[in-house]
């Protein structure tokens, strides 16, 4: 080059460009949006676990690995026996068109140690859907064990699964026989069952609605066919990063006052999501989300469901679509801007799920409850919160003011069961143990921070109630996280099988709390039975 | 490769660029590649507005006058989206109209500047 360029630009005005050039390198270097999440740091792989507010850890295998050994999860002695539960659900990959699919596939679990000594115990094989698949493995170890290895059939496997509820019980039989063992019960809660759908399929959802307004909602009312729903599906696509911020999904009560729709101000319950959780982990094919919304409905009551993005900060380019048809008769979406509803002729593509219980003498067996026989004539109950949905459908009871039901809600922020700080609003958990227990452990945590205290009561009749008290009334010295805990001992009589747990809150906290919720999360229950 | 840079080292041998290096394109590439850079830094539609908006005025300067009455408009704005409660719409405007205002003295300082050099060459 002859330098002809830079003569040129000179008489162009170098300068100008210059400075065109400065403002460009500085607001590369400094004008990023931390809000966008493309400039925001990768999220550990242990998040996965706190987002979803559980205790167990999620594992994920993926598409890229044929074995991933999970260490240190237990010690198994030679020819201990013991039972292994986990659940698998498989995760969706990108084929070479860039779509996202299930792929199906089949791997096999092995007990192993630190010097590559193992034992096959089973065979997995994960059909090509998103559905979570529970196991049960009953095993006796022909050698000390450590750890647990999961290894993809073939080296050319290309499918991805996540291993979640993974749980190792003792048994006391020294030998492999498990025939007179009383099967394991499970609460393996079907909310799969769907109450309600849109007269279309996802594919035929191709009419756009879109988040283009501050404080909108965009919605469907439907009437409620079943008591209660865990959840629903809504076709949904994210444009660029979707806005920073969280959407809402709403669950409300209709009032139709002179043929004027109205929506009821207070949520029935609700699901906060971005485009970050909720493609990791809500999303199923086609741009359908499955997004968990647990409540207690009447039936034959009108409800409306939808998205409200009141906390959301976008713009044209970063914000969300709706999917359903515009030519739908016989529906109507409901628009909301700033509190003023009007309808439109048109439909939502929507699914809505129900929850069907496992039930055992009549009762219902609460969502991953376990009764286990330990092979002695003793067995176990374990009951532990989740952290999803599912907690608050288990709730036997829950009390609010004015005949509104929905005082009481599953929080997915606290990831728990949260219940407004007014009037006499409780909840109460009813376990039963199946079979009579000996002593019974209940453990459980309040939100702590600005939430109102929460008082917790055990009960064998629901009726005469004994407190149970947080750790700061028991200890002296105590650590800030203590004063949020609580637990107790309950010795059995060798008859009794069930005992109500209620929770509700400190009135005398109200006023210094500025939080005006109580609620409950990481709910344990241990008890030994007595199955003879 | 070295088919490219003999390909390349031709066309500038030529000088086919200058009919490509006019203030004319410059200054739409620029302007345009502004555009882009906002949107792949995921700002809001104002603040890329604005942005594009200056590179475009560094480029071809436009009057402090000009500028100025840009300002006054967006605070005549002001006042009316505070009446109908659009709160947050005032707030933006308001924000804007301060933006604009300070690149009014900005460029009134450089026309000042360029006013005294050009009577100073006169004096002389």
């Amino acid at each position: 080059m002859r330098y002809e360029v830079f003569v040129k630009l000179s008489k162009l005005h170098l300068g100008r460009y210059l400075l065109v050039l400065f403002l460009f390198l500085i607001a590369y270097s400094v004008g990023r949006n931390p809000e966008n999440p493309r400039f925001a740091q990768g999220s550990p792989q242990g998040e996965k676990g706190a987002l979803r507010g559980v205790g167990s850890a999620i594992y994920n295998f993926p598409t890229d690995q044929n074995k991933l050994e999970l260490k240190g999860l237990f010690s198994m002695k030679k020819n201990q026996c013991g039972r292994l539960f986990f659940s698998l659900k498989n995760i969706s990959t990108e084929d070479k068109l860039g779509t996202l699919i299930h792929k199906k596939t089949r791997a096999k679990v092995y007990l192993s140690d630190e010097f590559d000594q193992s034992q096959e115990i089973k065979q997995i094989e994960l059909q090509d859907d998103g559905d979570l698949q529970n196991n049960e493995i009953e095993l006796c170890a022909n050698a000390d064990y450590q750890n647990l290895l999961f290894k993809k059939e073939q080296d050319n496997e290309v499918g991805a699964f996540e291993i979640s509820n993974l749980v190792f019980y003792p048994l006391s039989i020294k030998k492999h026989n498990f025939n007179n063992l009383i099967s394991p019960i499970v609460g393996n809660t079907d909310f799969s069952n769907v109450v309600y759908r849109s007269m279309f399929g996802a594919d035929d959802a191709n009419s756009v609605f879109k988040f283009t307004r501050k404080n909108q909602i965009i919605g469907q009312i439907f009437i409620a066919n079943a008591d209660s729903i865990s959840g629903v599906d809504l076709k949904l696509r994210f444009i660029r990063s979707g806005g920073s911020g969280h959407y809402l999904l709403d669950l409300k009560e209709v009032s139709n006052r002179d043929g004027r729709i109205q929506l009821v101000p207070d949520r029935i319950a609700y699901y906060y999501f971005d485009k970050k959780n909720i493609e990791q982990y809500l999303d199923t094919e086609k741009g359908v989300y499955h997004i968990p919304l647990a409540a207690r409905l009447e039936i034959g009551k009108t409800y409306f469901i939808g998205i409200n993005n009141e906390a959301v900060k976008f713009n044209y380019f970063n914000t969300l679509e709706i999917y359903g048809r515009s030519d739908s008769s016989n529906e109507e979406i409901i628009f909301s801007i700033n509190d003023k509803t009007r309808k439109k002729r048109s439909a939502l593509y929507f699914q809505v799920y129900g929850t069907d219980y496992t039930r055992m003498l009549g009762e219902k067996v609460l969502t991953g409850a376990k009764i286990l026989d330990n092979g002695d004539g003793t067995g176990q109950y374990i009951y532990e919160q989740r952290g999803e949905f599912s907690d608050y459908l288990d709730l036997e009871q829950t009390t609010a003011i004015e005949n509104e039901i929905y005082n009481i809600f599953y929080d997915n922020v606290v990831g728990g069961v949260s219940g407004r700080a007014r009037g006499d609003n409780k909840f109460v958990y009813k376990i039963n143990t199946i079979y009579p227990f000996t002593i019974m452990k209940i453990e459980a945590d309040q939100p702590g921070g600005g939430f109102t205290n929460s008082l917790v009561y055990y009960s064998f009749n629901n009726n005469d109630w004994l407190e149970i008290q947080s750790d700061s009334y028991k200890l002296v010295d105590v650590l800030p996280e203590e004063e949020n805990s609580f637990q107790e001992l309950i010795l059995g009589d060798g008859k009794t099988k069930t005992v109500y747990i209620k929770v509700t809150y400190d009135k005398n906290s109200t006023g210094n709390k500025n939080i005006q919720l109580f609620g409950l999360r990481n709910l344990r229950i241990t008890a030994n039975l007595n199955l003879e | 490769m070295l088919k490219l840079s003999k390909a390349i080292k031709k066309i500038l041998r030529r000088n086919d660029l200058d009919q490509y290096l006019t203030k004319k394109y410059l200054d739409y590439s620029l302007t345009i590649f502004s555009l882009f850079l906002g949107y792949y830094l995921w700002w809001s539609l104002q603040d890329l507005v604005f942005f594009t908006f200056i590179i475009w005025m560094i480029l071809s300067p436009v009057s402090s006058r000009f500028l100025a009455k840009i300002a006054l408009c967006l605070l005549f704005f002001v006042p009316l989206f505070l009446i109908v409660r659009k709160n947050s719409q005032a707030e933006q405007f308001a924000i804007l109209a301060y933006y604009f205002l300070i690149l009014t003295i900005v460029v009134w300082a450089v026309e000042l500047k360029k006013d005294q050099k050009s009577s100073g060459r006169k004096l002389l």
